[in-house]
């Protein structure tokens, strides 16, 4: 079955080939009409061709004999809602009738179809119109699903790896869980938050990640180490380290050797410390880091930074602040913050005079 | 308006020596308000370079 819709327009001459009824409700010459026929007879007495329009089974109008007995019926117009007609008609008709435009309706032009896959689609010919054969172009994707497949693989090669590496995040020993050249920003991607309580010595341990902050904003996951008490050596040894995140270590009784002896790290956002935080050479060996921001309260184990001789005033003024008061001890013991000649040079006497006002003196 | 006066007591070594109170070391030493220069006294520069050697051979046992 075909459609029709819209006005169309009857040649100047009408073929009629005869005998046909074709139901099909269309307006013309101001009048809704239920069906046209055309009609050919002939014989030794007449030769009859006629177009009529019927407004009923049994009333119609002729329109055209020979030629158009009133202009006005060569316009017809269906409406706009597409209605189906018999092959037949169409065929008849559209040889003898002019689609006309309905401005600002746009003629369907070629479409474009990309398929992925078997499937369906909808041709964009919405508010179009269209009386002659559309050219469709098909275009079948295989890269689109072959990539598709190819990420769902990595996906699911990734959470079968992590899944078991961190048993669906239920780790909580990490001893020497990252140690080792075979990490790095790439290989490090935790599915999991990595919040160890206990064992995390060597954790990171020659390592070859460089920007751990970053690495573990990449993957949406957290380092908290504020539940461990045994923080020594867990950046220890390291060549490839430049940047760590927020490492609070406020619940630690023992830090030995927490950032030894690495030569390329340069920035700690924070350092999450309390009162009795022990500092056991935790920045030994470990000349370049620049940025070391300490919050908490630095108590009776003093703080030692002289071998990150690159500190800015931000990080040292941190140290300062968190400098516990003891000013009203009066026992004899030294409280020595050792900031080095370096990073001493970097202070004004009226921020050094911050720290010993405090009981603290600076080294 | 209160005026205030802070006094700073600073050591420093003599060339060739280190400060130390036993625990920390340095070249100077701006002492805490109940401090006193008497808690400090200098070691050479070698004896310095000694004791971080330990503290080092002792780092890398651990």
């Amino acid at each position: 079955m075909a459609t029709v819709k819209g006005v169309w327009v009857f040649n100047e001459t009408v073929e009629i080939e005869g005998g046909s009824w074709f139901s099909v409700n269309f307006m013309s010459n101001g009048v809704a009409y239920i069906a046209m026929s055309d009609r050919q007879r002939e014989t030794s007495i007449v030769q009859d061709m006629r177009l009529r329009y019927f407004t009923s089974s049994s009333s119609g109008t002729k329109v055209y004999e020979e030629e158009w007995l009133n202009e006005a019926y060569r316009t017809v117009d269906f409406g706009t809602t597409p209605q189906e007609v018999s092959d037949e008609f169409y065929a008849w008709f559209t040889a003898n009738a002019t689609r006309q435009a309905d401005e600002p309706e746009e003629e369907v032009g070629n479409i474009q179809i990309n398929i992925a896959e078997n499937g369906t689609t909808t041709l964009a010919t919405a508010g179009k119109y269209c009386d002659r054969d559309i050219d469709v172009a098909v275009t079948v994707d295989t890269e689109t699903p072959y990539n598709e497949g190819v990420e769902q693989g990595k996906q699911a090669e990734y959470d079968a790896f992590w899944d078991s590496f961190q048993p669906n995040g239920s780790l909580t020993r990490y001893r020497g869980v990252f140690s080792g050249y075979g990490w790095n920003d790439t290989t490090f991607a935790p599915k999991y938050d990595i919040v160890p309580s206990s064992a995390v010595a060597n954790m990171f341990y020659y390592t070859r990640i460089v920007d751990l902050k970053q690495a573990l904003l990449n993957c949406g996951v957290i380092l908290d180490l504020s539940n461990v008490k045994d923080c020594a050596q867990v950046f220890t040894f390291n060549n490839s380290l430049k940047t760590l995140p927020k490492i609070d270590i406020s619940s630690a009784t023992k830090t030995a050797q927490l950032f030894y002896n690495n030569a390329k790290l340069e920035s700690i956002d924070e350092l999450v410390v309390n009162e009795n935080t022990p500092f056991d050479r935790c920045f030994n060996n470990s000349p370049s880091i620049a940025h070391l921001i300490v919050t908490g309260t630095i108590g009776q184990n003093g703080f030692n930074v002289q071998w990150a001789t690159k500190l800015d005033k931000e990080s040292l003024l941190s140290i300062i602040d968190c400098l516990k008061d003891y000013s009203a001890d009066t026992s004899g013991t030294t409280w020595a913050v050792t900031l080095g000649t370096e990073n001493l040079a970097k202070l004004t006497d009226t921020e050094k005079a911050v720290a010993t006002q405090k009981g603290w003196t600076l080294v | 308006m209160t005026e205030t006066t802070i006094t700073m007591r600073k050591l420093t070594a003599s060339e060739g020596y280190v400060l130390t109170n036993g625990d920390v070391y340095g070249k100077e030493v701006y002492l805490g308000v109940n401090d006193s220069a008497e808690n400090w006294h200098e070691i050479t520069d070698a004896e310095y370079a000694e004791a971080m050697e330990k503290l080092e051979q002792l780092a890398e046992e651990e």
